[in-house]
């Protein structure tokens, strides 16, 4: 069992990085999203004449 | 990534009698085209709900996105009855869309199953759970404009608000707090285009260069008003003869240490990099292509309806036959028709016959929408939204916005001409504004257009 032991260790530290918040921060400076958004659309599916 | 706040099913929270399975085959309609158009998540809003709980479960279920709503709960253990929310990753980032229900009553059938918790309740701790797990919050509301600022207010977590039926005029994004809101126009004339450019700051604010041009600007000011008031002696101890002026001396001199303070952070880039957005609301016009399946969808749908009303105007029929009708079936309504009415005003009648009103019903039929219980109430005589159903089997003569959809039920009138006047004489702009809205007519001008009735 104990050669394992440093594996499961090393295997945590790096998940344990992978998905900590600072890491993520650190991957990304800037993101571009755009959004589109609608309101009230049946008006505009439903015309009637 | 494309979201709406909800209300999309129905547009009041409880369906009129008689209407249930036009405005059902048309929900189901708007249902298949957010699925074609690729929509991330929508919103529950109360009158999602008008058709009732099942309903709007089966709908949910035969959708293509999730419908959210974190505060639409089961009455009796209180657990969401949808999906209160979903995190979504697109490019670097994981963005939480969360769903909160306005209080609006809700519809008779939801039959006590369902219960609206205020979003104090369930919000902070949700926004909360989030916020470590997203790097960016968003809320679909169809709660009430206020109420969406005093969540803006208190959770600084959720980063943009879009609101559900909250005005008629779209809203330019407005900053309260740490949060975005903003909303489209109702009746469909707008889609909103929030274009962001996302820091891990998660701070919406001016970019570098603006902040430091900023700054820069301010600290010229002071430093002017700073030597304005050196050369009158200040902060010399003979000044104290005037002591709020001193005060004002040193006010500044702060100002000016906390700009310096701040242009150096700025140049050195320890201020954290703020996000940023564009926003734009372009009309949906008729010039835009439409996507073809989309087209055709609708196209099926609007068939649809129309049949649906065409079998409600056969058994409407048939249970008429059935049924012992008095001797004058029509002398039961207060309305004329416009025949009647031109025999003693034939000039009147002549010219109205040449205007668009007289024709009305016929740009139904012309559209196949003439059983179509939602156009019918304003292509006829003396039909509203609430007895609609009547317009199915309305008299030749009643098929027309006629004389009587401005000037009120003339049978009185015509019993008795001289004894009984006409209910209106002279329709004020509200008698058109009822149908005369920004949703069909946004060109209508009463001054103008009144001139061309008759």
């Amino acid at each position: 069992m104990k050669p394992i032991l440093p594996l499961l260790a090393g295997l945590a530290a790096l998940l344990s990085g992978f998905f900590s918040p600072l890491q993520a921060m650190a991957q990304w400076t800037s993101q571009p999203l755009t959004i589109y958004f609608a309101n009230d659309l049946h008006g505009e599916i439903e015309p009637c004449g | 990534m494309t979201v709406d706040s909800g209300g999309l099913l129905f547009d009041q929270p409880t369906l009129l009698a008689g209407r249930e399975g036009q405005a059902k085959a048309s929900a189901a309609a708007i249902v298949k085209a957010y699925g074609l158009m690729g929509y991330d998540a929508v919103g529950i809003s109360a009158n999602d709900l008008a058709a009732g709980l099942a309903y709007l479960k089966k709908v949910s279920q035969q959708s293509r996105f999730p419908w959210l709503s974190a505060n639409l709960v089961n009455t009796t253990d209180r657990k969401p009855l949808f999906t209160p929310f979903i995190i979504r990753k697109i490019g670097q980032i994981r963005i939480g869309i969360i769903g909160i229900t306005g209080s609006a009553a809700l519809a008779a059938d939801t039959t006590g199953e369902a219960t609206i918790l205020p979003w104090q309740q369930v919000l902070p701790d949700l926004a909360e759970s989030l916020t470590s797990r997203c790097d960016l919050l968003l809320l679909l509301s169809s709660l009430p404009d206020e109420a969406n600022r005093r969540i803006a207010e208190s959770l600084s977590g959720i980063h943009i608000i879009l609101q559900a039926g909250s005005g008629s005029a779209n809203m330019m994004p407005e900053q309260v707090g740490n949060t975005l809101l903003t909303h489209t126009g109702r009746q469909g004339k707008y889609i909103g285009r929030l274009q962001l450019d996302w820091k891990p700051s998660k701070r919406w604010g001016k970019d570098q260069a603006r902040l430091l041009l900023d700054a820069q600007r301010k600290l010229d000011q002071v430093n002017w008003q700073l030597k304005r008031l050196q050369r009158k002696g200040l902060p010399a101890a003979d000044s104290q003869d005037n002591p709020k002026l001193l005060t004002y001396y040193h006010q500044l001199s702060d100002t000016r240490d906390l700009l310096l303070a701040q242009i150096s952070a700025l140049q050195q880039g320890h201020e954290a990099p703020r996000s940023t957005y564009q926003v734009e609301f372009p009309a949906i016009e008729a010039s835009i292509p439409n996507l073809e399946a989309v087209e055709a969808m609708v196209r099926e749908a609007k068939a649809e309806i129309n049949r649906l009303g065409k079998e409600a105007r056969l058994r409407m029929q048939t249970t008429a036959r059935a049924t012992p009708q008095p001797a004058d079936a029509t002398a039961a309504s207060p309305y004329l028709g416009w025949r009647k009415c031109g025999g003693c005003h034939p000039s009147q009648a002549a010219g109205w016959r040449k205007s668009r009103h007289a024709g009305s019903y016929q740009t139904l039929v012309k559209k196949e929408q003439q059983f179509n219980l939602n156009c019918l109430p304003c292509h006829v005589t003396g039909i509203d939204a609430a007895n609609a159903p009547e317009a199915l089997t309305l008299p030749d003569d009643r098929r027309q916005v006629g004389c009587e959809s401005c000037h009120g039920p003339g049978r009185l009138h015509g019993a008795a001409p001289t004894a009984s006047r006409p209910t209106v004489s002279l329709p004020p702009a509200t008698t058109c504004l009822g149908c005369h809205t920004p949703e069909h007519d946004d060109d209508f001008d009463f001054a103008r257009d009144q001139l061309l009735v008759h």
